[in-house]
């Protein structure tokens, strides 16, 4: 089966140093596939230029077998969505951040699926609360939720849970796991915790200076 | 002119900037250092009105084509100062001139066009100056509020674009916001107009010995026309330099 989304000879270099080199790897549907290695090495670039928000230099990335270069931009960030280290709330309640991305297309998200977004994120009890007065680890789950009510084929998590508490980190890892596994998502999760690497995934890839190895060949 | 009514009008002059140098001095002790930058603006403005004044004794006397130079030199001068303050645009100097230009010489076509001022340089280089400098206060407020606002809110620009949003949605709020800083001076001369504020012009107009109603007309012409060219040179600059910092076809950043 082909993958979600295949990465091929991905590199990124500026003028006066290279953040990533040769970079390839392929996500499938269902599966999560953890990215580590020290800060700095390349991890958070690669993913901004997997969603877009940057350019590569040389390589190819291809969304279900179509290159990125015959999508638009606007239909990949749809389907490739991205999890920053640290989420910002969109002005309004929790409500109005699930129905921003689905707005943008003239879609309405139903009150229904609204609220199953946010009891999947254990955030139920505060859908109409203004997203601002959220805590980190709060602001983190309504980011993922916010993210996956967009319906993406591909989700990027770049350290999402590197500043939550226990509690947080669970639901996150919960929601994510079970989302990958029912809508056939394909994940790439940076983290630098290798015990939650372990829990969540069934690839393991480590970025040192720009490269990419499997775990096992690291 | 004789020479007690200059010395007369130097020292007014004197305590005129003494007044300025000393709020700037006000300034600084409460942690706002702009003493240097007043004594500068001070003694550059005061060159340049002089000269301005010595120049046009000559200018006005003129025929219609010394207004073109000289509306060109005052373009070119007014660009320079608004892209000034703007050290993270690239491109600034060229964004302030075509933002500039933009919105103040359809202004001045309308006036010229409606009969409101004349050619001459006597009618067209006062009001065409005063209509050039309002459009230069509006390209520099408007873009001093939209290019720092875009690195501060990064994050956010980047939340939006990343859940599929295009760079117009993802700024529309810093657009406006910063549209709205550029314009709003000029709405509220307008608003102010003849309770809070009687402007030179008609001021100058009456003594001069126009009708009071004509001079009122006038003035009221000229601070509508300032209006919207500032609307236009305010959206003008934040729309080229929106263009300038992100890549249109990628939606994203310029790298």
């Amino acid at each position: 089966m082909s993958p979600n989304l295949d990465v091929r000879g991905l590199s990124r270099r500026l003028e006066d140093r290279v953040l990533f080199e040769e970079v390839s790897l392929a996500l499938h549907a269902g599966e999560i596939t953890c990215l580590q290695g020290p800060s700095g090495c390349g991890k958070s670039s690669l993913l901004r230029c997997l969603s877009r928000l940057e350019a590569f230099s040389t390589g190819e990335i291809l969304l279900a077998e179509k290159p990125s270069r015959g999508i638009p931009v606007l239909e990949w960030r749809r389907a490739v969505g991205h999890l920053f280290q640290a989420s910002v709330p969109l002005p309004g309640d929790l409500s109005d951040n699930l129905r921003y991305a689905p707005s943008l297309r003239g879609e309405r998200l139903e009150e229904g699926d609204v609220q199953a977004w946010l009891e999947a994120v254990g955030l139920e009890a505060k859908a109409s609360q203004d997203a601002s007065t959220l805590s980190g680890g709060e602001l983190q789950r309504l980011a993922l939720a916010r993210l996956l009510a967009n319906r993406p084929s591909v989700l990027l998590l770049d350290e999402p849970t590197s500043a939550l508490d226990e509690a947080s980190r669970g639901l996150i890892e919960a929601c994510v796991t079970e989302s990958v596994k029912s809508s056939g998502i394909a994940c790439l999760w940076v983290t630098h915790d290798p015990a939650q690497a372990l829990r969540v995934a069934i690839r393991h890839l480590r970025m040192d200076a720009g490269r990419l190895f499997a775990e096992d060949a690291a | 002119m004789s020479t007690s009514e200059l010395a007369d009008a130097a020292r007014q002059a004197l305590v005129a900037a003494g007044f300025a140098l000393g709020a700037a001095f006000l300034l600084k002790r409460m942690g706002v250092d702009l003493l240097r930058e007043t004594a500068t603006s001070l003694l550059r403005g005061s060159v340049q009105i002089v000269a301005m004044g010595l120049a046009l004794g000559f200018l006005l006397q003129g025929g219609a084509w010394v207004s073109l130079p000289v509306m060109a030199g005052m373009t070119l001068m007014a660009a320079h100062i608004a892209a000034q303050r703007l050290k993270d645009l690239p491109s600034r100097r060229t964004i302030a001139l075509v933002s500039i230009a933009g919105g103040a010489f359809p202004g001045i076509g309308i006036g010229l066009g409606c009969g409101l001022i004349s050619s001459r340089p006597a009618e067209l280089l006062p009001v065409g100056s005063m209509i050039l400098a309002a459009a230069m206060n509006a390209v520099s407020q408007g873009l001093n509020h939209f290019v720092p606002d875009l690195g501060r809110r990064k994050a956010l620009i980047e939340t939006h674009l990343s859940l599929g949003a295009s760079v117009e949605q993802a700024t529309a709020d810093l657009a406006c916001s910063a549209v709205r800083a550029g314009v709003l001076q000029q709405l509220n001369a307008l608003a102010s107009l003849g309770i809070v504020w009687i402007p030179g012009l008609m001021a100058g107009q009456i003594l001069s010995g126009r009708p009071p109603l004509l001079s009122a007309c006038l003035q009221f012409s000229a601070i509508a026309l300032i209006a919207g060219a500032t609307a236009l040179s305010a959206l003008c600059a934040v729309t080229l330099a929106r263009r300038r910092l992100f890549d249109p076809h990628e939606e994203r950043f310029r790298n």
